[in-house]
């Protein structure tokens, strides 16, 4: 009987001949990823009552929640972190001085297409870009891990999204994530694996896929996924840490839903306070005041995100009663974004930089709004009290949105400041450390 | 051995020996049947308005956690929820972070059983995983306001209140065994004969 991606892999690596959605099946995964969080899961670990972690190598630590510490509980998290990855010998570390996890990983070829998995932290749905089945679990399942090598999964059912058709100007990826949430709800894939398909979703690049699997968990989904393809396999020349062999879905497989998506009719798209499925176009909220845009977090971060912002930015000012904070994926985004004089042209126009990490996206340093204020960020939740003012407003948008509102001071549609994207690419293509971005 | 170190280790051994304590007492007293009152809200209650991302990385005791409870839902739920009373909500509860705080403070401020017609998955897992028991049903929005008097019965499947009786199915087993083993920490250690 032809099955799903989901089916497939869950099956290989339960050592099952076949599984049906609703079954628990039990595995080991290849990538179990913790955070900031790996101090408060090594404490959990403790109480299991192991000394020794099953496989040390399972493991990547990423430091990125709240990068450096701004306080002393935070620098204690950090420094019990180290003191454990030494004790147990993990050699996937990552301090602070990398970027956020869901980058780091994915630049460091820890996301391979056809393996599992996890992380404690609900975006790990991102490394679907790479066709492996990831899905975010909770500390406790981590430090199990850590003991017992073993985590639980129900056999998800899996939709299909098709995507066909190009991009209008001004439109994004984000865009199309936002329009998709809006249209089957934050809990439209509730449970189940999403799967990006279509003519359209191959020609997308690395980055982007990044982003629409990010987006996946935003519409309850347990894993996102693009069938890899050559895309992905060339990003992963020379740096792939394991072997892998890809998994694709059989023809004819079934599926709980299909949804078609062309991304020629769609406009550029925002999420209003405070769901994220609160979804509208642009047009309906343009002329809205913001006090500050933020471009960053795990969903838009990266070169590509932030060539789109210099170019809006280039030879302009941001709106004098508006702040604009720009945190860069990752170092290697950063080293890039200065080589090719994007951080330049941010500090120029009246924003600020910040470390790599995660910064105000979940409201732990670094741009917390006071209250009465309205954010506009290109991050991937805006619930109440998310950037750490309950009495502030969050709106979600793509780098472009984001760039130009930035400039005006209020909710901007991207057409008022359009870029030039073959210019963006050739600049792009000269990228040192980073893949490039096509489009 | 430094006089501190020695401290360390006694203070670390007592402290394990009271979470055995804990655990052990949770299991043999795991009631069958809660009673309370309702505490009733709406669809995609989120994570960060169940426990505040800001907290997440510096509150770390799960009482100090307790006291965080639906601080930007529900200014009135610390100060007076009571064990064994229940939360009742529309779809899509506990949906965002994976944060297994907010399935922990509200299990410590003793919250017996969360309702509501669906759970974001993550949240279903820290559910299971902390022995907060999380049931899935449609049928009793309707049927209970805030503040209502409600019995829940786990072994029959009841949900019982002044608009009558609604029945749940039961528990699947394997989730069941690790909510009576008191959730994923006792159930792993009872696997590994520790």
């Amino acid at each position: 009987m032809p099955k799903t991606f989901s089916e497939k892999i869950l099956a290989k690596y339960s050592g099952k001949s076949e599984v049906v959605p609703g079954e628990i099946v039990e595995v080991t995964p290849d990538v179990a990823m913790s955070h900031d969080n790996t101090a408060a899961i090594s404490k959990t670990f403790a109480k299991i009552g192991v000394d020794k972690l099953f496989d040390p190598d399972i493991h990547v630590i990423v430091l990125d929640h709240c990068v450096p510490a701004a306080n002393a509980t935070f620098a204690q998290n950090h420094k019990d972190i180290r003191e454990f990855v030494k004790k147990q010998g993990i050699k996937n570390f990552y301090d602070i001085n990398n970027g956020i996890c869901h980058q780091v990983l994915a630049e460091n070829g820890h996301c391979l297409p056809g393996s599992v998995m996890t992380g404690s932290d609900s975006h790990t749905t991102t490394y679907g870009a790479f066709g492996a089945f990831a899905a975010g679990v909770t500390r406790s399942e981590t430090a199990v891990i850590m003991a017992t090598g073993k985590i639980w999964f129900r056999v998800p059912e899996t939709m299909r999204i098709q995507l066909t058709g190009q991009f209008n100007s001004g439109v994004y990826v984000k865009d199309l994530a936002l329009a998709i949430m809006g249209k089957i709800r934050a809990d439209g894939a509730l449970y189940r694996a999403v799967e990006f398909d279509g003519s359209a979703a191959h020609k997308f690049s690395v980055s982007e896929r990044l982003t629409l699997c990010n987006m996946a968990v935003e519409m309850g989904a347990k894993a996102g996924y693009v069938p890899p393809d050559e895309t992905i396999y060339d990003f992963l020349k020379g740096i792939a840490k394991r072997e892998y062999e890809p998994v694709f879905s059989d023809e004819g497989c079934e599926y709980i839903e299909t949804l078609d998506m062309n991304l020629g009719e769609l406009e550029p798209m925002i999420a209003c306070p405070h769901t994220v499925d609160n979804v509208k176009p642009v047009s309906e909220v343009s002329g809205e005041n913001v006090e500050q845009v933020f471009v960053g977090s795990c969903s838009n971060a990266r070169l590509d995100d932030l060539a789109i912002l210099a170019h809006v930015l280039r030879n302009r000012k941001i709106d004098s009663d508006t702040r604009l904070i720009v945190i860069p994926a990752s170092s290697r985004v950063m080293i890039d974004a200065m080589r090719l004089g994007y951080i330049d042209t941010v500090l120029s126009a009246g924003g600020t930089i910040a470390t790599p990490g995660c910064g105000p996206c979940m409201g732990n340093h670094m741009g917390v709004p006071a209250s009465g204020e309205k954010t506009l960020s290109t991050s991937n939740r805006n619930f109440k009290g998310r950037m750490g003012n309950p009495e502030s407003e969050v709106f979600l948008a793509s780098p472009h949105t984001a760039a130009v509102t930035a400039v005006t001071g209020k909710i901007s549609d991207p057409g008022e400041i359009p870029v030039d994207w073959e210019m963006i690419n050739e600049e792009l293509s000269n990228a040192v450390l980073s893949p490039v971005i096509t489009r | 051995m430094t006089l501190d170190s020695l401290s360390a280790k006694v203070n670390y051994f007592y402290c394990e020996l009271l979470y055995v304590q804990k655990q052990y007492k949770r299991e043999k007293t795991m009631e069958k049947v809660i009673k309370g009152h309702v505490w009733k809200y709406g669809d995609d209650i989120n994570t960060d308005v169940i426990f505040p991302g800001k907290y997440t990385y510096t509150v770390n005791d799960p009482v100090e956690m307790g006291e965080k409870a639906l601080e930007d839902l529900d200014a009135d739920f610390v100060g007076k929820v009571k064990p064994g009373d229940v939360i009742i909500a529309g779809k899509n509860f506990g949906c965002g972070s994976s944060r297994e705080q907010a399935a922990v403070c509200i299990r410590v401020k003793g919250i017996g059983a969360v309702i509501a017609s669906s759970f974001s998955r993550i949240y279903f897992r820290n559910g299971v995983n902390v022995g907060l028991p999380l049931i899935t049903s449609c049928e009793v929005q309707n049927a209970f306001e805030h503040g209502d008097e409600i019995e829940i019965d786990f072994e029959k499947g009841e949900i019982r209140g002044k608009n009558g009786v609604f029945t749940f199915p039961p528990f699947n087993d394997f989730f069941f065994g690790i909510i009576k083993a008191g959730g994923l920490i006792p159930y792993t250690r009872k696997r590994l004969g520790i």
